[in-house]
């Protein structure tokens, strides 16, 4: 063998070594303080959001651990991706006409798994400041960590759309894994469900017809507002919206809103809600209403939702992100 | 065509049908006001996948479910707007006096249009008379609503800064804060900012992030207004603000009955003389002196299949200062043995308690990261190896400037990359 094919023998067999041996980084993903059946709650800005602020609540968003910290499954809807549909002449495409009715009255993603890094830092779903855990008591995790599992397994089964009508009924969730056509339900519904098709039903509240109507006044006002002001609620949707400023579909889109949330009705887009919302009565949780066992105020009050017999959730924890980071390893 | 010809036609048609139903569950709105039950035959095949549990014996009967009435209260005594008419896209404090008449004033939740908390800044960009709503209510079962009108007028000659508030999305406690425009200013610009809880600092670019992690907490909610002092070029400045609120966890987990303290500490543990030590402050948020006895360790595995341990010490084993006066604030630094924790070990949650109010006991929780050093400790389900060779060499040398062994976070690179160092 001549001197040269030796060398560079030699030092391939070196190069490859080196590579074979030089180690590696290794990304470690982030995990949360959650252990599988809590329940994780979620303060944001948007259009869902301001459905649960209609009720004063202050975490708006609430999805469920399906096992020890790595993944949350929750129902969400991206309004930003509800298509816009338009009025036409001549087979021209001219003003904006609504909302795709189908699409805003059974929203997607609906009910979906995220790992906590997508969940926080692609799609932000959830948000880690003004984040809580809801778990059950120490003195009540061993008894009810079984349950909770339970239902975390009943969670990660359930399929289903989001449903901004589900505001006014909670009661629209199947047992089932594929998604039904107006059939689903918004995010701390889902969690209740999951509680009760385990064997728990917890506390849901009642919200009398005078305090809907002002939900509803006050659900258009802020979609309004959204549209007109660029306030973030609506994402990329803006853009599109935007245009609709002026020409009184604006008005009409916060119509279509608040039909969908009071009556389901997703195609109409005119004032309809305005003089029947008075004579609802809503059924729907929030995530706020989770809290506060049994709890009696300073003052004597009472003005917990839940009792120890409703809820496993008996204690509130900051929720805490253990960093996703990257390692090198030899 | 024979008579048993269009009878396998008919059956396999039928079998369509039959198999669309047992799959699908895809039918119009209307059809579905009826009873589950009664929803023919989808979601047969459910019991092939579904949890052990016997759903169709479940189905809601909304009469049997324990409801509680949401109930309207007097609590909004007044609304006061800083300033009425405003110009579009400038930022206008509204502050609401409200009155609990069921508990305390500080168990009051805000919402005043679209943003959380009281006071908060509002702003609107399209002119006309503007309407928004503003929303009290207590910690439970009561609320008020008021609607608010405010005149927005045109001024089209007056140098407007809109500054962004919203929660960060991965650090808990803060807040990212961001100048999304600015008009009739000439770059560069300084940004000085106040963050309403009396830190400050001054930036060259319009974001910032900061922690409200040492709030004091004696009510259920903190709000802070965030204000910005914009300086172009040529001396001109324009000032903006934004609100921010935070729960307060810590003050809630009280009132349930199991009080947590607030802990800081560092995220990731450093080895020396074979320990790992961590530096973390602990703040006693409440008017009760603390004394921690115990200290529970709950020691997760490198590789997540394994389950986790957990060993309980006394508190003075790993922290040498247990006792915490009403209100003080105590940074000290964590050591934990390796003997403790064992081998192979990657993350440990750490929880003092101690003593409170002669019938609970308080707790307070510190999770730290210990860094894998070696391939075995690999975890084979959830870490992922990086293959992208651009993020490889960008890792690379990011490690130079961080220095070599230590962990590298996303906000590390993200930062260096502002920095203009990657």
């Amino acid at each position: 063998m001549r001197l040269t094919t030796k060398v560079v023998t030699v030092m391939l067999v070196l190069l490859f070594s080196t590579a074979l041996f030089a180690g590696q980084w290794v990304y470690k993903p982030m995990s949360i303080n959650a252990k599988k059946g809590d329940v994780v709650l979620s303060g944001g800005e948007g259009f869902i959001h301001d459905m649960l602020a209609l009720l004063g609540c202050y975490w708006s968003h609430s999805g469920m651990a399906v096992d020890d910290g790595a993944n949350i499954r929750h129902n969400t809807m991206y309004v930003s991706e509800i298509p816009i549909e338009y009025n036409y002449f001549l087979w021209i495409k001219t003003t904006p006409k609504r909302l795709n009715p189908t699409r805003l009255s059974n929203g997607l993603p609906g009910i979906l798994t995220e790992d906590i890094d997508t969940t926080y830092n692609v799609t932000k779903n959830f948000n880690a400041a003004g984040g809580a855990i809801l778990k059950p008591a120490a003195a009540n995790e061993a008894a009810y960590r079984g349950p909770l599992n339970a239902a975390a397994d009943v969670m990660n089964y359930l399929k289903g759309y989001y449903r901004v009508n589900a505001y006014m009924n909670m009661y629209q969730l199947d047992y089932v894994n594929y998604f039904i056509t107006g059939r689903g339900n918004h995010c701390s519904g889902t969690n209740w469900y999951a509680n009760y098709y385990s064997g728990k039903a917890m506390n849901v509240a009642s919200i009398p017809p005078s305090l809907v109507a002002t939900c509803s006044n006050s659900l258009y006002t802020s979609v309004v507002n959204m549209v007109r002001d660029d306030a973030g609620g609506f994402g990329a949707f803006i853009i599109d919206i935007e245009g609709l400023f002026g020409t009184g579909a604006d008005e009409k889109v916060a119509n279509q809103i608040v039909n969908t949330f009071a009556f389901d009705r997703s195609t109409d887009t005119s004032s309809y809600w305005r003089s029947r919302v008075g004579s609802l009565t809503a059924v729907a949780n929030a995530p706020d209403h989770l809290l506060l066992q049994s709890y009696t105020n300073p003052s004597s009050r009472n003005p917990g939702v839940q009792t120890a017999s409703s809820s496993y959730y008996g204690q509130v924890d900051p929720l805490v992100i253990t960093a996703g980071y990257y390692y090198w390893v030899d | 065509m024979t008579r048993k010809n269009l009878l396998i036609i008919a059956a396999a048609i039928l079998a369509i049908i039959l198999g669309i139903a047992l799959t699908r569950g895809q039918k119009d709105p209307a059809a579905e006001k009826r009873p589950a039950k009664s929803r023919g035959y989808a979601g047969l095949l459910d019991f092939l996948t579904a949890p052990d549990s016997n759903p169709e014996s479940k189905e809601v009967n909304p009469d049997e479910v324990p409801s509680y009435e949401i109930e309207e209260a007097k609590i909004i005594k007044d609304v006061i707007i800083e300033k009425d008419p405003v110009c579009s896209g400038e930022d206008f404090k509204v502050t609401v006096v409200g009155h609990n008449p069921n508990g305390p004033d500080k168990h009051l939740v805000y919402r005043i249009g679209d943003r959380m908390g009281n006071p908060a800044i509002l702003r609107f960009n399209q002119p006309g008379t503007r309407e928004f709503y503003v929303v009290a209510r207590d910690e439970g079962k009561h609320i008020d609503h008021r609607v608010v009108q405010v005149q927005v007028r045109e001024c089209p000659e007056k140098p407007v800064v809109v500054l962004k508030a919203r929660m960060h999305n991965t650090a808990p406690e803060s807040g990212i804060f961001e100048v999304t425009s600015q008009k009739g200013l000439a770059e560069p610009c300084t940004y000085e900012w106040d963050f309403g809880d009396g830190k400050k600092t001054t930036t060259n670019t319009g974001y910032a992030t900061h922690s409200y992690s040492d709030r004091v907490q004696t009510e259920l909610q903190s709000s802070y207004i965030i204000s910005i002092k914009v300086t172009d070029s040529q001396n001109k400045s324009v000032d903006a603000r934004a609100s921010i609120s935070f729960p307060n966890i810590h003050y809630i987990s009280r009132l349930m009955g199991q009080p947590i303290l607030p802990v800081t500490a560092d995220k990731f543990a450093t080895w020396s003389g074979g320990t790992y030590e961590v530096k973390a402050t602990i703040k006693n948020i409440f008017e009760s002196q603390v004394e921690f006895d115990e200290a529970e360790l709950e020691i997760k595995p490198c590789d997540s299949s394994y389950p986790p341990t957990v060993k309980v010490v006394a508190a003075r084993e790993i922290m040498d200062t247990t006792a915490l006066s009403s209100l003080e604030t105590l940074t000290q630094t964590m050591r934990m043995s390796k003997a403790l924790l064992g081998p192979s070990s990657c993350n440990v949650l750490v929880t003092f308690s101690g003593p409170f109010d002669k019938s609970s006991r308080v707790t307070a929780k510190m999770y730290v990261d210990i860094p894998p050093t070696s391939a075995r400790d690999i975890d084979p389900a959830r870490d992922k190896t990086v293959t992208d060779r651009a993020m490889v060499d960008k890792l690379n040398k990011a490690a130079q400037i961080l220095g070599p062994g230590k962990p590298i976070t996303p906000e590390d690179l993200e930062r260096l990359e502002r920095e203009g160092k990657l």
